[in-house]
């Protein structure tokens, strides 16, 4: 019987795509952050719908960061990290916020049409997981966020 | 964002053509130079957005301040082209009711 080629293995089983980036409060950088995002996906079968929904997602959460953290303090910067396997995107994101309460992230009342406090929102509407933690000593903020690429209707997405 | 703006005065009607992504950055942006045009009575004003290929909350929450803002002159705003996409972030938060949209 003849061995799978290398080029073969590799087809089907794509190694994980791990992305680390430092990224400043500039929102300039959140433009940058889909296409990595996008060229990320390339090596795996994600449909167009749930790789907008990840930039979505990533994107809001980085415009937090941005926004309300930082105060458009080009100066901050935070890290932002991705984990792309073929069947999950985990994502990861650090910053600095003494004044980060978890507990405290309003809930949006969608009926009084609101400008703005959606992002979190839709966070929750598209990724499977996502954990705020906060160390109130160091003033560190990590976000968890995992998303299943191939969502079936027991995991919803 | 690139904006193309054609003005009908007879009419009343401000036609704006947008291009590029949606996002915080984007927004303040089209924020303040449709706020500058925006005039009192009953104008329309139409947002063509078949070449904004990303709509984020910061996009959205600009959108619902100018429609406020139009309201509150007497005007009415218009949002046509959307992409499937974009239109998926006003259904994700139930504005889609909120605006009128017409989609690609």
């Amino acid at each position: 019987m003849k061995s799978k080629k290398p080029a073969e293995s590799l087809k089907a089983a794509p190694s994980p795509v791990l992305v680390h980036l430092q990224l400043s409060g500039d929102p300039k950088c959140l433009a940058l952050v889909r296409r990595i995002l996008s060229a990320s996906a390339t090596s795996f079968p994600v449909s167009s719908s749930v790789l907008n929904d990840l930039k979505l997602a990533v994107t809001e959460a980085c415009t937090n960061v941005i926004r309300h953290a930082f105060k458009y303090d080009f100066s901050r910067n935070f890290s932002l990290n991705l984990e792309f396997t073929s069947n999950v995107l985990k994502v990861r994101i650090l910053y600095s916020d003494r004044l980060f309460d978890p507990e405290k992230i309003p809930i949006p009342d969608l009926s009084m049409v609101p400008e703005g406090g959606l992002g979190v929102f839709i966070i929750r509407k598209i990724m499977d997981e996502v954990v705020y933690s906060s160390d109130r000593e160091t003033g560190e903020v990590v976000l968890h966020m995992i998303k299943f690429l191939h969502p079936t209707s027991s995991q919803g997405g | 964002m690139k904006i193309d703006c054609q003005i009908e005065e007879q009419k009343k009607v401000k036609a704006y053509a947008l291009e590029g992504e949606l996002d915080v950055h984007q927004a303040k942006e089209l924020k303040s130079r449709l706020a500058e045009d925006l005039e009192e009575g009953a104008w329309t004003y139409i947002l063509h957005m078949d070449r904004v290929q990303y709509l984020d909350s910061s996009g959205l929450g600009m959108l619902v301040y100018l429609k406020k803002e139009i309201l509150r002159h007497g005007g009415k705003l218009r949002i046509d082209g959307l992409k499937d996409t974009v239109l998926n972030v006003f259904k994700l938060t139930k504005l889609d009711d909120f605006f009128e949209l017409n989609s690609q």
